[in-house]
């Protein structure tokens, strides 16, 4: 997902994106389709992908389990090449804190590895609950602080899992699975390594002593 | 694609082939990673650098090992 400065991201980068394929995140679609499994949403389910980047998860969600997903994410050059790709999906831009629509529009909202790029997180779950039907889950992955200690290098917004669950729990939500999966992004930080893509700027990123981060996914329902 | 300088004037040790760049794929810690490598254009041996072995390599490998 981008960011809101004027700059260009770096989920943006061409050489980012030989490397990690049309998800810019640790684990890509296998990691979705793990989320997917544990929903057993059935076909039809209208699901939302916040921070959806060029839409491949949405592309995903609809071509090979036959949902009615859409996406949303920050970056207008994201959106415009996942439309000029594929025309007939659903993409629009817009902020994870201000969803452009109605209240109990969706039965299933992912949002990976984007919450912790958020600018005010909680208000983004906010958002979310809002969004939900009654017994909607949320597909949440991102990075997390391993330890209490203060982490070094570029973590930017990722918080502890004791603070993510106790920001679910706070926004209304009840926390149905939780796993780690830091072995997939120590796998995508080496690749981008390999290729001589520099980490600065990206979450996977922290060299020499930093603190490294951690990498869950997370399954939440509404009441 | 052109040899890297750390690459050029080397020749295959086992049949004397010229060297050019291929993706060389490897396997580690259960992920499996893809570079480009020079190796020899005759029998693929691959040529890994001192430079890359300490420096990009072993960068990933420290990361794979979660250190």
């Amino acid at each position: 997902m981008g960011d809101l400065s004027l700059k260009p991201s770096p989920y943006e980068s061409v050489l980012l994106r030989d490397v990690t394929g049309t998800t810019i995140r640790p684990g890509g679609l296998t990691l979705t389709d793990r989320a997917l499994e544990l929903c057993s949403f059935a076909i039809g389910t209208q699901l939302l992908d916040v921070g959806c980047g060029a839409g491949a998860s949405v592309e995903h969600l609809r071509s090979c389990y036959g949902y009615d997903a859409c996406g949303v994410d920050i970056s207008p050059t994201l959106i415009a090449e996942g439309l000029l790709r594929n025309p007939a999906l659903q993409l629009s831009v817009a902020a994870a804190e201000a969803l452009p629509f109605a209240a109990d529009s969706f039965d299933g909202i992912l949002c990976e590895c984007v919450l912790s790029l958020v600018e005010e997180p909680l208000k983004a779950l906010a958002e979310f609950e809002r969004m939900l039907r009654s017994g909607g889950s949320l597909i949440l992955s991102d990075l997390y602080v391993k330890t209490a200690t203060e982490p070094k290098g570029n973590l930017r917004g990722a918080v502890t899992r004791n603070q993510a669950e106790s920001w679910l729990t706070q926004s209304g939500f009840t926390i149905v699975m939780w796993e780690d999966h830091t072995a997939l992004l120590n796998e995508l930080a080496a690749r981008l390594i390999l290729a001589g893509c520099s980490l600065d700027g990206l979450c996977c990123g922290t060299s020499g002593s930093g603190q490294r981060p951690g990498y869950y996914l997370l399954v939440a329902r509404t009441a | 694609m052109s040899l890297p300088v750390e690459a050029t004037g080397w020749s295959c040790a086992a049949c004397g082939g010229e060297l050019e760049i291929v993706k060389v794929g490897f396997t580690y810690m259960k992920g499996n990673f893809e570079v480009d490598l020079p190796a020899c254009r005759e029998c693929g041996q691959v040529l890994v650098s001192e430079e890359l072995a300490t420096g990009k390599m072993a960068d990933a490998e420290r990361i794979l090992e979660d250190k």
